[in-house]
């Protein structure tokens, strides 16, 4: 009897645990090469790009995950000062949740693919056009922070990074090198709303109807569509 | 300028290791000291195993998962990337045979490189900030062995101990090269800032 009661109660404790299980696993989303349609990178095509998106949506709705997305839209006078990075490639560093690689999507506007919320995304590699060439940049795994690292929001949603401008040190700028001082990102929020330059800067909010226009472009008839239109009529009604 | 003939050195072995083997760490098999030439013994180790799959899959390297991850010196803070030849497997021990022109009776070694998955990108620095001097007839050199403690996630180094390996470091030597040479030990003291004036 005793044995059956010990039985009875190790069942009950095993389907809690599994149940109390499914509870907590029920949102984290978990990236395998099995499991995801493939990363998305900067050099695909429009449409390839839009393709996997549709299709890594499934999995990734705005109930699991965070959709990123934000602009280097600040400054539009002197030509220089209009340079987008070509490549940037993030990894998600903190261990309790999924690891995850990112890439830079866009171009003055840009997205990525959607993440974890609550997970922190360091920029390890970078490319960027500064004067006289291109700039390579290894920040690897232990550097940082970077104006373009971020955690994720622990709420699914959109979030806005923000915009983005970049600071040249002429004096430094030489190709295939890993000195931040080269050339140096700043981000533009709305909690800290200062721009790097002195004349030239976009409205924030304009930066990310922009970014808001261009990530429609992609994620349209997936389940992120409808908040993508929400905050662009929040945007448009706060004018 | 000593430094920088090192640093030009270590880059040209790697331009030679890159070309050879296309990306790939290459590591030699351990050689004789002859000629002008000095061997470095050392092994640097990390105090456990990192999770290989979630940095595979951050760093979008999952092919290269089961690739054993190199270590190499760098020979002075350097403001730009040296490119460091991988001397070893991370917690073996490894010879790096560098030309006694290169330097006198030392060198500064700020921090190992080490290259997860085989690549650059998946670099890590592990800092020692030490000077390294050795005897002046020293053909056969243990700089010592180093094992690292990392912060999970950012892989920030919280730690680094020193261990005497010596008589291991001689045995492995021995019988790498096949016969029985004189190892010395280097002294590693803490880097003293030269007057660039």
């Amino acid at each position: 009897m005793m044995k059956k009661r010990c039985a009875a109660g190790a069942a009950l404790a095993a389907v809690l645990i599994l149940l109390s299980g499914c509870v907590t696993n029920s949102n984290v989303v978990e990236e395998t090469p099995d499991k995801t349609p493939g990363e998305i990178y900067q050099k695909m095509s429009v449409s390839r790009k839009r393709k996997l998106i549709v299709e890594l949506c499934r999995t990734y709705t705005p109930r699991n995950s965070v959709l990123v997305y934000g602009s280097c839209s600040t400054n539009g006078i002197a030509f220089i000062k209009n340079a987008v990075p070509l490549s940037m490639k993030f990894l998600q560093t903190d261990p309790a949740k999924p690891a995850q690689h990112l890439e830079y999507l866009g171009d003055h506007a840009f997205f990525y693919k959607p993440v974890s919320p609550g997970g922190s995304y360091r920029l390890y590699y970078s490319e960027t056009l500064i004067p006289g060439g291109r700039e390579y940049t290894y920040y690897g795994i232990q550097q940082g922070p970077t104006a373009f690292d971020f955690t994720a929001p622990e709420k699914p949603g959109l979030y806005y990074a923000g915009d983005f401008e970049i600071n040249y040190n002429t004096k430094k700028a030489v190709s295939f090198s890993s000195d931040p001082k080269d050339s140096t990102w700043y981000r533009r929020t709305y909690e800290k709303n200062t721009s790097v330059y002195e004349h030239g800067e976009k409205k924030l909010s304009d930066c990310e109807k922009q970014s808001l226009e261009y990530i429609l472009k992609f994620y349209k008839d997936t389940a992120w569509e409808p908040l993508i239109r929400a905050r662009m009529e929040e945007l448009k009604n706060a004018e | 300028m000593l430094n920088k003939k090192f640093v030009i050195l270590l880059a040209g072995c790697l331009l030679a290791a890159g070309l050879a083997s296309a990306g790939e760490v290459k590591k030699d098999p351990w050689h004789r000291a002859s000629g002008n030439k000095i061997a470095f013994i050392c092994r640097v180790s990390l105090d456990h195993e990192l999770d290989s799959g979630f940095y595979a899959t951050g760093l979008d390297m999952v092919t290269d998962q089961n690739k054993t991850a190199g270590y190499g010196y760098v020979s002075y803070d350097c403001d730009e990337y040296v490119f460091p030849p991988m001397y070893g497997d991370l917690g073996e021990f490894s010879e790096a045979l560098i030309s006694k022109g290169d330097f006198k009776k030392g060198f500064y070694l700020p921090f190992f490189s080490v290259q997860l998955f085989g690549s650059r990108i998946a670099g890590l620095k592990l800092p020692l900030g030490a000077d390294v001097k050795f005897p002046e007839e020293a053909k056969y050199v243990y700089l010592g062995s180093f094992t690292y403690t990392l912060e999970s996630g950012s892989l920030l180094v919280t730690k680094v101990s020193v261990q005497d390996e010596f008589d291991d470091a001689q045995a492995v030597l021995n019988q790498k090269l096949g016969k029985n040479v004189q190892l010395y030990r280097a002294e590693l003291t803490e880097h003293q800032k030269k007057d660039k004036s």
